[in-house]
């Protein structure tokens, strides 16, 4: 563990983690496009009794910074201002993690935000954690392969969020280039290393060019199930992502794509 | 002079919507705000019975 460190550490000295390729040394407190330096800022810790079946309860534990800008993420704020969150102090989130498997926790549930800009800070703590603790990686999957190679073996359950089905909608919403082809290497990269749950929040007006491309591909793939989830709110303020709730229309509609791409969704 | 722009929310604050069906959307919620969603939505739901049972009384 102690050499995946210090190549974590190597990687932030021009940091290439994510397609973004903004070469700063973080090391120095240099920041690229996450707006993190070297160290890994947790916002939040906490129970959460909601994830995927088989899952719960999870301890989520929520680094701020990222490296999408998705217009309705519910945790914007922490990722443009991922200063806000204090430094993390790895013995103290350590006792927490320990603290909270006591009380219950099934899984470490590593979030964000996105966790791959994290990585350093992540490693230092899973270099803390007892052998048998079930690890999720909860990611968008929007990263470079130094970040999977830091993570081999390490990992028991991958969570990838995919958002967008298409390069034009997830330059619009998120803010990223050459999305999927990045997204789609890493999840197939991943796939037999573990379990794999899919997850895809459905939006209003993007069924057909979003919904249905992730769900068809997904479909293709063995070893993976898909977790299609209803719960799309929002952004309170104006932009480019759908600007209401999902109707039944819409549920009902997404529900039947996954039949027809033959899809083995979890709740 | 005001923009008319709408506040941005910041690290720290919370928000909780009540949609027009009685749903409550909680944003990112911590466990405080769990907890307080899960009495509003108690409350909405205690309301509606309410509301029922004067119908059921009229």
């Amino acid at each position: 563990m102690g050499d995946r460190i210090a190549a974590a550490w190597e990687a932030l000295r021009e940091c290439r983690l994510c397609p973004r390729a903004c070469g700063v040394d973080r090391t120095t407190g240099q920041k690229g496009y996450c707006g993190l330096g070297a160290r890994s800022r947790c916002f939040r810790e906490m129970i959460f009794d909601a994830e995927e079946e088989g899952l719960n309860p999870s301890h989520q534990v929520y680094f701020a910074g990222c490296n999408l800008r998705c217009g309705f993420c519910s945790v914007a704020e922490w990722n443009e201002q991922p200063e806000a969150a204090k430094e993390t102090d790895v013995a103290e989130l350590s006792q927490a993690i320990l603290r909270r498997r006591a009380e219950g926790a099934q899984t470490l549930n590593l979030l964000g935000g996105e966790p791959a800009v994290s990585i350093y800070g992540i490693l230092e703590i899973l270099a803390h954690m007892p052998g048998n603790t079930r690890v999720i990686w909860n990611s968008n999957m929007y990263y470079e392969p130094i970040v999977a190679r830091l993570l081999d073996g390490l990992i028991d359950v991958w969570l990838p969020d995919v958002k967008c089905g298409n390069d034009a909608c997830a330059s619009r919403l998120l803010g990223a280039d050459n999305y999927l082809a990045v997204v789609q290497r890493n999840i197939m990269q991943v796939v037999g290393t573990g379990e794999v749950i899919a997850r895809h929040v459905v939006m209003p007006g993007h069924l057909e060019c979003c919904t249905w491309p992730i769900l068809r591909w997904l479909g293709e793939l063995d070893g993976i199930k898909v977790s299609l989830r209803h719960n799309y709110v929002p952004p309170a303020e104006d932009g480019e992502s759908p600007s209401s709730y999902l109707t039944e229309e819409d549920v009902e509609k997404s529900l039947e794509f996954a039949r027809q791409a033959n899809v083995v969704l979890v709740k | 002079m005001t923009t008319g722009k709408r506040y941005k929310r910041r690290p720290g604050d919370a928000e909780i919507r009540i949609l027009a069906d009685g749903r409550v959307v909680v944003i990112a919620p911590d466990e405080k705000m769990l907890e307080i969603a899960r009495k509003i939505s108690q409350q909405e739901s205690d309301v509606s019975d309410e509301v029922k049972d004067n119908d059921g009384s009229e």
